[in-house]
């Protein structure tokens, strides 16, 4: 303690640390996730009202009696994929209503965070436009509610996305400890997520040459930062199934039709046929394309990140992962709205706001097509 | 007073008399003036600081001045029946002591300071009889209070925790009380083992699992809030700019040494970069009294003036801590650190400390900086270890700071508040992990302990065996710190708080705890793979050995991350994919947990040596590279 004869050392105040510049406590985020997905909620209620459930959700259920009746040797492991929903499925009380609540909350998670972000640069009027671009599409309300795996493993790559750039471009190693975890997460809850984690890896390098031009070394560490958690995870619930179903690829049919690395339309047409499925999908969502062209003017080099998921989603298709396109929509919506939160100007808002506005009356005319969508619209009218 | 003593001469009027007799230059005596404006410091500590001229060529020529007689207390011992009565703390920051009785019945006090009305009048009242002043130097007065309160200062390092309160000393391993908890849960155990054998193997298996996870969980969580701190500087370098010398406090430095005759031009060298007044630097250099190869190098090194030795006495226990104790009874600094004898602190630390310091409030008694290595590249060891500090001081301990949960101190370069350090009682001399133990004790006694933005770079061990006897002795004592912290867990929750205990737990039982528990988890795992699954599932069920596998998957998977993020928060690159070793390193760490846990029964209080020195880059100090550095 200074004694009282000392002088008093002059020195600046504190700085304000990162949670003193968050306006918001942590239980009030979460109440307004909450009131987020209300709405959602109140959907899937009337949903399993009407006695629609999702063949996704059926099919989880599915496995987690399986699992649930399995012995104790643990030779059900086998049906273990992907784990993550199916841990839910497991623990969680109330069958696939209560998956379906759950993959609401995912979706105001989804939707709180891109508005957070987006409202750090624009207006209320310009978000609640860009939003619009798929919260009012009715595919959405379909997803947001039935589709627990892609609801989740977007949130998490969303999440993903965001700390990536702060961690590349602006070095916050933050940024790398949850766009890890949150790709890890992403793949646990729909494997196809890795692809993602590939292509981050690979976008790396472009978007954090400016800041590790000395040290070509950095490039590597940004890989393995953000890979290790997707391939830990990988590895490790590849060998568990093994040990313990004795089975190896057979874990990798998680979903229905998937069928990863047997490239099930033939390699050469397998290929043209997931070109042109991919090109339809980028087709539904002009605000990706408007994003990308605004980000090419701004970081040429960092546009390559918007082309790369194209090419893995084409990659994934051709190896026989599923992809429906409603997912795809679903996926470069949320990708662009993250990007947009970095990229937006005065000059682009009005863009970006026109695209929005386009993508909705696109995604009500010709509506991204979902193996369930039209069964569930008839159920829920 | 004297007679013919001067009330005042002008510091100035000094500087001409010191020029005019040939002690000094012109030049150097303008320098010294200007220096001394600018840190307030009086004239005589700036030029024996700055190495113009030596402390018995100057005092003698001040008494002069001063008009008092000079006394050499290198000849003349104390009369040790003076200080009987007198508060020897206050006395050895006071700069003046009693020498002798004067035939006119007068006592005579030997001070290095310019004397004023109101200082000899102070002494007067202190002393409670007429006093005559002698000058001396300040080295001369910690001599003669070392050689006479040698056993006071003995008995208070080695003991005075204990006298204190026994409770907060490990010089008793376990209380009554603990002994007896502790053979209940070995005869509960025992019986459980003779009587249920296959399901107390595996729920064993089990609680070992999660106890595991959860230690290994835990600093997972800790390191994210730590991580999710980074971009709020602590000290920034105008922070640092910003400051005025003169408004600088006297800083104490703490060099405990004990066979380290190798390093010693190092660490002159080292110190020597430090950006700190050096007329408000007091480094001691504490050395054992039997340690005759460290003090004849001490000595042919030619310590600057700067530095002080002091003779730790010899005695039981003898440990760093003990030293240090030593070392905190002859301080005098307002702030106080401790440094290795292999350490490289950056050279603005301690003026970071200082605004640290200034930013918190009374309770904050001491800032932790971050420690790192210098010769990284050496081998595996030398980069494991580097990526093990990585994380535990940037990540760690911040969010241990962010989370208000009590901070293990590292070794070294922990900043105290001197005044707030003796309140503690200082450091427990019974205790191997005498750091640790004293940043919990702060926590039980309602003090605060933050972090620094600042970087200590040591030299990492690149000898397995020498670093097993290193690590042995740091799990030896966090063992003792729980031990010691759990005797009263009632009031110590009461003073600490449930969410902090918790935290201790986790931290300082779970890391001995994850360490021990390492072994017994790979043996596990390798059994699953090699013995045939009809033998090990009788043993272990399916759900028991998956949830075995999970919780050594996860965990280990958990600290390579944050070893990765270490790494790159360093700017360490290269690093990173090493990190992928993390679960072999932790054999080593296993291994060391079992001799830390024989040692705990056999030899409690045994200070396992690390041997400073050994890389092969000593001698040819590295250039730590600036992207590195805090």
């Amino acid at each position: 303690m200074a004694s009282a004869g000392s002088p008093a050392i002059r020195s600046p105040s504190r700085p304000a640390s990162a949670a003193e510049h968050q306006p918001w406590l942590s239980w009030q985020r979460w109440a307004v996730r909450l009131l987020a997905a209300l709405p959602l909620i109140a959907l899937a209620l009337w949903t399993a009202h009407r006695g629609f459930a999702s063949g996704e959700l059926r099919l989880l259920e599915h496995r987690a009696d399986l699992l649930r009746g399995g012995g104790p040797d643990l030779k059900s492991l086998r049906y273990g994929y992907p784990p993550l929903p199916l841990l839910l499925a497991i623990i969680l009380p109330g069958g696939t209503l209560a998956l379906s609540i759950t993959a609401c909350l995912f979706s105001g998670v989804i939707l709180t965070y891109l508005a957070e972000r987006l409202l750090r640069r624009l207006p209320v009027p310009a978000t609640l436009a860009l939003l619009a671009a798929f919260v009012a599409v009715p595919a959405m309300w379909y997803a947001s509610t039935q589709l627990i795996a892609t609801d989740a493993s977007l949130a998490f790559l969303a999440i993903a996305l965001g700390a990536f750039i702060r961690f590349t471009a602006r070095g916050e190693t933050e940024g790398g400890f949850v766009a890890g975890i949150a790709l890890a997460l992403a793949y646990g809850f729909d494997p196809g997520a890795i692809l993602f984690a590939v292509v981050m890896c690979a976008v790396a390098p472009l978007i954090s040459h400016v800041r590790y031009q000395d040290d070509p070394a950095a490039t590597v560490g940004i890989a393995a930062v953000v890979f290790f958690p997707v391939a830990a995870a990988t590895l490790s619930w590849f060998f568990l199934v093994w040990k313990f179903a004795g089975t190896f690829p057979g874990s990798l049919a998680y979903a229905a039709g998937a069928h990863p690395f047997t490239f099930p339309a033939g390699v050469g047409r397998g290929l043209a046929r997931a070109a042109v499925t991919t090109g339809l999908d980028v087709l539904h969502v002009p605000l990706y394309l408007i994003v990308a062209v605004g980000l090419y003017r701004l970081r040429p080099l960092a546009t390559v990140g918007l082309v790369l998921p194209i090419v893995a989603l084409a990659i994934s298709l051709w190896l026989g992962f599923p992809y429906p396109q409603l997912s795809a929509f679903f996926m470069f919506t949320v990708l662009a709205l993250v990007i947009v939160a970095d990229t937006a100007s005065r000059q682009n808002r009005h863009v970006l706001i026109l695209a929005a506005v386009a993508q909705l009356a696109l995604a009500i005319c010709w509506p991204p097509a979902s193996p369930g969508f039209t069964a569930w619209l008839h159920a829920v009218t | 007073m004297t007679t013919g003593a001067r009330e005042y001469v002008s510091q100035t009027e000094v500087g001409d008399i010191l020029v005019r007799r040939g002690l000094l230059t012109a030049g150097q005596r303008d320098w010294a003036l200007d220096v001394r404006e600018r840190t307030g410091s009086p004239l005589e500590a700036v030029l024996v600081a700055a190495g113009l001229v030596r402390r018995q060529d100057l005092y003698p020529v001040l008494a002069d001045i001063w008009g008092h007689p000079y006394v050499d207390l290198t000849e003349t011992p104390l009369d040790s029946s003076l200080l009987a009565g007198l508060d020897t703390g206050r006395l050895i920051r006071a700069g003046w002591v009693p020498v002798r009785r004067t035939d006119e019945g007068s006592i005579l006090v030997a001070s290095p300071r310019a004397p004023t009305a109101a200082w000899l009048a102070a002494i007067t009242r202190a002393l409670g009889e007429p006093v005559e002043l002698a000058i001396t130097t300040d080295w001369d007065i910690r001599y003669a209070l070392q050689l006479t309160l040698r056993d006071v200062a003995l008995d208070q390092a080695a003991l005075g925790l204990w006298r204190r309160s026994e409770a907060q000393s490990a010089r008793r391993s376990l209380f009554p009380r603990q002994q007896v908890a502790l053979g209940l849960t070995a005869a509960v155990l025992l019986a459980a083992v003779v009587t249920h054998p296959l399901g107390t193997l595996q729920t064993a298996s089990v609680v070992v699992g999660l106890a595991f996870l959860a230690g290994v969980a835990f600093k997972f969580v800790v390191c994210m809030a730590g991580a999710s701190r980074e971009q709020d500087e602590a000290v920034s370098d105008a922070d640092v700019r910003a400051l005025r010398e003169e408004d600088l406090p006297s800083y104490t430095v703490l060099v405990p040494l004990f066979r380290e005759a190798n390093v010693i031009g190092d660490l002159i060298a080292n110190l020597a970069q430090l950006d700190y007044p050096a007329d408000k630097l007091d480094i001691l250099l504490l050395l054992e009294e039997n340690d005759t190869g460290t003090i004849n190098a001490v000595k042919a090194a030619g310590a600057p003036p700067t530095m002080t030795l002091i003779l730790v006495p010899e005695g039981q226990p003898q440990t760093k801590p003990k030293a240090c104790n030593v070392g905190l009874f002859f301080a005098r600094g307002e702030y106080l650190v401790i440094y290795d004898a292999e350490d490289r602190p950056e050279p603005d630390q301690l003026k970071k400390a200082v605004v640290a310091f200034s930013r918190g409030d009374d309770r904050l008694v001491c800032v932790q900086a971050a420690l790192n290595y210098w010769n990284v590249d050496e081998d595996v060891l030398t980069r494991m270890f580097t990526l093990e500090y990585s994380f535990w001081f940037d990540y760690m301990l911040p969010g241990l700071d962010a989370l208000r949960l009590p901070i293990p101190l590292g070794g070294t370069s922990n900043h105290f508040r001197t005044d707030g350090l003796r309140r503690l009682g200082g450091w427990d001399p019974f205790n191997v992990t005498e750091d640790a133990d004293l940043g919990i004790r702060a926590a039980a006694l309602g003090y605060t302990v933050g972090v620094v933005n600042s970087t200590t770079f040591e030299e990492a061990n690149r000898s397995a065996p020498n670093w097993i006897r290193q690590r042995s002795r740091w799990i030896k004592g966090y063992l003792q710190t729980v031990l010691v912290h759990t005797r009263r867990p009632v009031s110590f929750v009461r003073t600490t708080g449930l969410r902090q205990v918790i935290g201790f737990l986790l931290l300082i039982a779970g890391t001995p705890v994850t360490f021990l528990l390492t072994l017994p988890l790979y043996a596990v795992f390798l059994a699953s793979l090699i013995v045939p699954s009809p033998v090990y599932s009788e043993l272990f069920p399916g759900w028991v050995l998956w949830l075995s596998l999970v919780n050594l998957i996860l965990g280990n998977g958990l600290m390579i991350y944050v070893c990765m993020m270490g790494a790159f928060k360093r700017r360490r690159y290269r690093l990173v994919l090493w990190a992928l070793l993390n679960p072999a390193y932790w054999v080593l760490h296993s291994i060391a947990s079992y001799k830390a846990l024989w040692q705990l029964v056999t030899r409690p209080h045994y200070w396992e040596k690390t041997t400073h020195g050994i890389s092969r880059l000593t001698g040819d100090p590295v250039a730590i590279p600036a992207s590195v550095r805090s």
